[in-house]
């Protein structure tokens, strides 16, 4: 971990440079923003659309956009932002037209099951070399949110996973921000009672000094 | 002005999702330190919910699969029309 953001930190990638460097039309600078920022793209389309398959037409119909409308892009708010902005409303599109086509329910069609620590992680993953507990209480931790209902869920994603503010997460989601504060309330508790059991192992392993 | 709100158990959880966030007045920051110091219930479910959040930071869920990021730089190399290099 230490070793991959000291490879990022050396790399010339100031995200404005490499922004500036792909519109004068190179291309290796764009993938070095795709680089940095596939990961979270991935990660936040996952929690939202509770499916790889989506998440992954997220994250490629993101980037595509991005690409496209990078002349629409202004220098005053951060690349990953704007990226993550793009991503969001594909996410949200995407849960519109599944409520839309369907009328089996959300909680329904969870994709629980499907064994994501089987699969070749990608070698800028943050934690190349997760310990077999650290993967098992991050399934625990996935699959807590995908048992989330929608609007928790989308509320959380945003404000305690992205770190979106919570007039930004309001803006984004068109609710009002006393509608974001008490759904992220909600949802945090919720959250709580699911993960009660472990956070107290969690929290001795951190005291044990005390 | 200078008369401290009166916190209840319910009027501490309707703030404190703003007070684990750090997004709150001063003065009210206080009177719900000062519940907190009295209430051990609503210690608990203010040092646990804070604890859930704190978690979810620390643990990077979905890791990128390999074959997603390669089909990512495919469709990018085809919006391109060029072989990758
Ligand atoms: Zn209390």
């Amino acid at each position: 971990m230490a070793e991959a953001e000291l490879a990022v930190a050396q790399q010339v990638d100031d995200e404005a440079e490499l922004v500036e460097r792909t519109r004068a039309g190179d291309r290796d600078a764009f993938n070095r923003l795709v680089e940095r920022n596939a990961q979270k793209v991935f990660r936040m389309a996952r929690h939202m659309t509770r499916n790889d398959q989506d998440a992954e037409d997220v994250l490629q119909e993101a980037f595509l956009k991005a690409y496209r409308r990078l002349d629409q892009f202004q220098g005053d708010a951060k690349f990953s932002t704007w990226l993550t902005r793009i991503a969001v409303n594909e996410a949200l599109m995407r849960l519109r037209k599944r409520r839309n086509d369907k009328t089996v329910s959300l909680d329904e069609e969870l994709t629980l099951g499907d064994s994501p620590m089987q699969r070749d992680v990608a070698d800028d993953g943050d934690d190349p070399e997760e310990s077999y507990e650290r993967a098992e209480m991050r399934e625990i931790l996935e699959d807590a949110i995908d048992a989330l209902a929608e609007g928790y869920r989308t509320v959380f994603v945003l404000r305690d996973v992205e770190g979106f503010s919570t007039e930004e997460t309001a803006e984004m989601l068109d609710l009002s921000i006393s509608a974001v504060k008490s759904r992220l309330l909600r949802a945090r508790l919720q959250l709580r009672d699911k993960l009660r059991r472990r956070l107290k192992g969690h929290g001795r392993e951190k005291e044990n000094h005390v | 002005m200078g008369v401290k709100k009166k916190i209840t158990c319910k009027s501490f959880l309707d703030d404190m999702s703003n007070y684990i966030d750090g997004d709150i007045p001063q003065e009210l920051r206080a009177s719900l330190e000062a519940h907190l110091a009295k209430c051990p219930e609503c210690w608990v479910l203010f040092d646990e919910t804070k604890q859930t959040v704190e978690i979810f930071q620390s643990y990077n869920c979905h890791p990128l699969p390999v074959d997603v990021k390669d089909r990512l730089l495919g469709a990018l190399q085809n919006q391109w029309g060029e072989p990758k290099k």
